[in-house]
């Protein structure tokens, strides 16, 4: 078995810390159990969480593309790579 | 029941029982290998992965008992969106390691990897253990939710004998039993396309339809608002200063506990590569913004003045009175449908972790791959039996309670299995006593708290509730730590380690160590 060294990664593993944002928005609910500003009807408490999500995911791809190597990244690779490796039906 | 609504669910649900059996010809293979029957040969891209975790992880008990919950107390029933935000950064950190590890040792299951990380048979058991008893349960509440919808549609559950009165329920499960036995992983993939844009068409057209029709989000908060406190059990919109402590800790509590679940690495492993697992975990939440709004169904209901006997009745109810009849059979039948997609990973998940960590490893050293995919079939089947017979003839309540508790119980298998993906440092007989700790004090929490989600807790004299798991987790922390110098100490064989460092950040193509045969080479 060939031990070889993951690949040289684009970026520093500092990226990673972005990570914990939703955790300390999220898991400290006096931050937002109040019912104002209201948004479109949605008392704060539900908003605010709902626009968590749009954080959450943007933050997450954020940390994707921070580093993930540009090799690596083009989605038709990975399709279906082990057809492609053990030659099996396709 | 109207004829066009029965007619529009059972046109669906006939049409996914054709997709499940065309299946087992869909990206071909030897469906004789478990890693083809189990895993869908580790192939699955994005898209697929994406369709898939999404049906897996967002089940049909989720879409009737969130709504119930939050229609029944509030605010604290909302954790379930913090809960399903906070997950995925986790994921995106963690499961790639796990994935790469187990491509590199064609690991099948969790207690696969924890086996030989830790070179420990007992280890291993008891993580398999912990999945299989905490899937079950999970299965049934699958049912319970297909057994939800059909009474609404009032076809079952007017007979006098058990028979008659569960015969359509008998005829869903029957279906998926087999197809699930012919395709494995695949069926339920192939299905979780349906299941999803149908999920998907029902929850954006009620949370744009019914809001309109009473009066707006506004006046639905407004009423709610109103309506909250007057209940027998007191609940409230906005959450309570000493319901904060309980609201954090089943949101941490529970996103950490969803990956530890067997049905959950499965359809992770299932991937074909660590960046789409690293991918899906940043466009996932689309499903939680869903789960989200489906939440809010509850408040909806309380604005139209449904009374359910039963709160999981209240989203079937409140679909019946605001939809016409032909919508009304297609929201029913994506609820049933996403049923069945979850209650097959898991029963293919509990036959992977039977096969691989206890037949192959206590009665058959030497099970072929055909083997174990046959004993894997079966063992599907006896899994999704004992889960219906649970359903028939115990109180529904016994399969809730039960899964409230292997949430509890499959937190415990955090340390090995999460921890072990970083660090070596425990021992593994530390390990296994800090799960035994922590299965008994969440167990008896849970109890001592008859089986509420929240047991009363007091800390540094602050009365307050807490998730019974994460307690139980700090415990199993603290006992493993504490004895793992201790066993050191003594001498005890640590066991050894087949994985090396760089297994953790293997991507696909390079070279697969534990078995000449990969996924795909036959």
């Amino acid at each position: 078995m060939a031990n070889r060294p993951p690949p040289p990664r684009t970026g520093s593993r500092a990226w990673y810390l972005l990570l914990l944002l939703p955790f300390i928005g999220l898991l400290w609910p006096p931050f937002y159990a109040k019912e104002h500003p209201r948004l479109a009807g949605f008392p704060f408490f539900y908003w605010y969480q709902f626009l968590w999500v749009l954080l959450g995911a943007g933050i997450t791809a954020l940390v994707y593309l921070l580093t993930t190597p540009r090799a690596s990244r083009t989605p038709t690779a990975d399709e279906a790579p082990d057809r492609q490796v053990g030659g099996g039906a396709p | 029941m109207n004829a066009v609504a029965l007619s529009v669910f059972v046109f669906f649900f006939l049409l996914v029982t054709v997709l499940g059996f065309i299946a087992a010809r869909w990206r071909q293979a030897d469906l004789g290998h478990l890693n083809e029957w189990g895993l869908g040969g580790r192939s699955f891209g994005t898209v697929i992965t994406w369709f898939l975790l999404g049906g897996d992880l967002y089940t049909a008990y989720t879409f009737i008992a969130v709504p119930a919950l939050v229609f029944g107390v509030g605010a604290l029933g909302f954790f379930a969106l913090p809960y399903t935000i906070i997950v995925y950064p986790f994921v995106f950190l963690v499961m790639p390691r796990l994935w790469s590890v187990a491509h590199k040792h064609q690991y099948v299951t969790p207690a696969d990897f924890v086996r030989g990380r830790y070179g420990s048979p007992s280890l291993s058991l008891a993580v398999a253990l912990t999945g299989i008893l905490a899937t079950m349960p999970y299965i049934a509440l699958q049912l319970v939710g297909i057994q939800v919808v059909l009474e609404a549609m009032g076809i079952g559950g007017t007979g006098t004998s058990t028979l008659e009165r569960d015969l359509p329920l008998f005829i869903a499960f029957a279906i998926l039993a087999a197809y699930t036995y012919q395709s494995g992983l695949r069926a339920p993939a192939l299905i979780a396309f349906v299941k999803d844009t149908m999920i998907y068409i029902t929850v954006l057209v009620a949370v744009i339809y019914i809001p309109s029709k009473l009066g707006g989000w506004g006046h639905v908060f407004d009423v709610a608002g109103q309506a909250l406190p007057q209940k027998p059990m007191p609940g409230s919109l906005i959450l309570q200063d000493k319901q904060f402590v309980a609201y954090s800790t089943l949101a941490l509590g529970s996103a950490l506990a969803l990956f530890l679940y067997p049905h959950s690495i499965t359809a992770v492993l299932s991937s074909g590569n660590r960046n789409v697992v690293r991918r899906n975990a940043a466009i996932l939440p689309a499903y939680s913004f869903l789960l989200g709004l489906l939440a809010l169904l509850g408040f909806m209901a309380i604005a139209a003045g449904i009374k359910p006997a039963n709160n999981n009745q209240t989203i079937p109810l409140l679909f019946d009175r605001m939809f016409p009849d032909w919508f009304v059979g297609f929201c029913f039948a994506a609820i049933a449908i996403g049923a069945l997609v979850p209650a097959a990973i898991m029963s293919i998940a509990a036959a992977n972790l039977f096969t691989r960590n206890i037949y192959r490893e206590y009665f058959r050293r030497d099970a072929t791959p055909k083997e174990e995919s046959d004993v894997a079939r079966i063992v599907s089947l006896v899994v999704k039996l004992g889960a219906l017979a649970f359903v028939l003839f115990l109180n529904t309540e016994y399969a809730i309670n039960l899964q409230l508790l292997g949430g509890v119980w499959i937190l415990q298998t955090l340390p090995p299995v999460i921890l072990g993906l970083y660090t070596r440092w425990f021992h593994r007989g530390a390990l296994l006593l800090g799960w035994a700790a922590g299965i008994a004090t969440g167990t008896w929490m849970a109890w001592s708290a008859s089986f509420k989600s929240v047991a009363p807790f007091t800390l540094f004299g602050l009365n307050t509730t807490v998730y019974p798991a994460v307690v139980a987790l700090i415990v199993n922390l603290l006992v493993a730590v504490v004895a793992t110098p201790l066993l050191a100490a003594a001498g005890v064989d640590r066991g050894t380690d087949e994985t090396a460092k760089p297994d953790y950040e293997a991507q696909v193509g390079e070279p697969i160590g534990a078995l000449a045969e990969g996924p795909g080479k036959r």
